[in-house]
């Protein structure tokens, strides 16, 4: 634990925001058409639109997905940690890693949902409608097929 | 008390179709060594730990464990997404569609629904954590054995993250159990 210390995102030695952001085998809008099948429209199109551009939002640093990256990476360094701290309760210095690690996963929750819709649902309906509806449930949790 | 928070863990997104990649990774789901078997098995044990130290723990894990679970379905469902009968058959799973079509059902590669047979939960600690330290260990080799067979980087990338977890996983088991023989010791002493 010591040696991990100085680094952000650490999953046992590797890091792991290397993996989250700027990945070019992602989802591409292409593969979202309503599907031939089953008929199911993908719900990337008919959510809100805060980002225009085409192709794959991570490739092109859309606030929605470094905000949601940013909300996956500080929640899971607090995972981590929380599993961490379960066996190692004395570690004071993991304990205010872990306040911090909070603190940033609560800060990006905020302008994601001031900015897109509510991730969970005690969030929902602040705005008068029924919000808790909109974005995308899984599997369609690709952030780089939202916007 | 489980929140829902609408997003996975970390990114599943799985650019190309693959029935049959699909029907191997739904092991994961609902197989022997899978996240089912695991979020159950942990979070069924947790009850009678003995302490707090060691709820939270199997709490936690076993929490982490669904949001995986949460994670496979996405595969399998994005792997499928669309995808009609003769893909299925062509791709070896129509014994698969016959039943589920491209619904995620939790069942091994082989077909086997899920069963709770493959948990147990005894009320004593050390019985218990010794089998989840084989569990994370049979969930690895799991993991293992699918990055041998898939190809989809896409998918690889997923499976990597999970299997690290089981590693990690394995290494909080092991503090626990220590901590526990380091307690009854204290008390022969």
């Amino acid at each position: 634990m010591e040696n991990n210390m100085n680094r952000r995102y650490v999953v046992s030695g590797q890091n792991y925001s290397g993996n989250f952001n700027g990945n070019n085998n992602m989802r591409s809008n292409s593969n979202q058409q309503s599907c031939p099948n089953c008929g199911n429209q993908n719900s990337s199109s008919n959510n809100n639109s805060h980002n225009d551009n085409q192709g794959c939002a991570c490739d092109n640093n859309s606030s929605f997905s470094d905000l949601m990256h940013a909300i996956m990476e500080a929640d899971f360094y607090a995972q981590d940690l929380k599993l961490y701290l379960d066996t190692h309760p004395d570690d004071t210095r993991a304990v205010e890693m872990f306040r911090e690690a909070v603190r940033q996963y609560k800060a990006t929750r905020k302008v994601f949902e001031e900015n897109f819709y509510p991730l969970t649902s005690d969030e929902a309906g602040k705005n008068g409608t029924w919000d808790w509806i909109e974005g995308n449930f899984p599997p369609d949790s690709c952030p780089c097929s939202q916007r | 008390m489980f929140v829902f928070e609408k997003r996975t863990q970390i990114p599943v997104c799985i650019k190309n179709k693959n029935p049959r990649l699909a029907g191997i990774i739904l092991s994961q789901y609902g197989g022997p060594d899978g996240e089912l078997s695991a979020s159950l098995r942990y979070l069924s044990q947790r009850f009678t730990m003995p302490d707090n130290r060691g709820k939270a723990l199997l709490t936690d894990i076993g929490t982490e464990e669904l949001a995986h679970l949460e994670i496979v379905g996405s595969i399998v469902a994005q792997l499928t997404d669309c995808e009609g009968a003769k893909s299925f058959d062509k791709y070896g799973t129509g014994a698969y569609y016959v039943d589920h079509a491209n619904a995620v059902y939790p069942a091994s590669a082989a077909g086997v629904p899920f069963t709770a047979a493959y948990i147990q939960s005894k009320a004593d600690p050390i019985a218990d954590i010794a089998e989840d330290l084989a569990a994370e260990q049979k969930a690895r080799a799991t993991y293992d054995n699918i990055l041998r067979m898939s190809d989809d980087p896409d998918v690889n990338e997923v499976i990597k993250f999970l299997r690290e977890r089981e590693v990690v996983h394995f290494q909080r088991f092991g503090e626990l159990l220590d901590y526990y023989q380091s307690q009854i010791k204290d008390c022969q002493k």
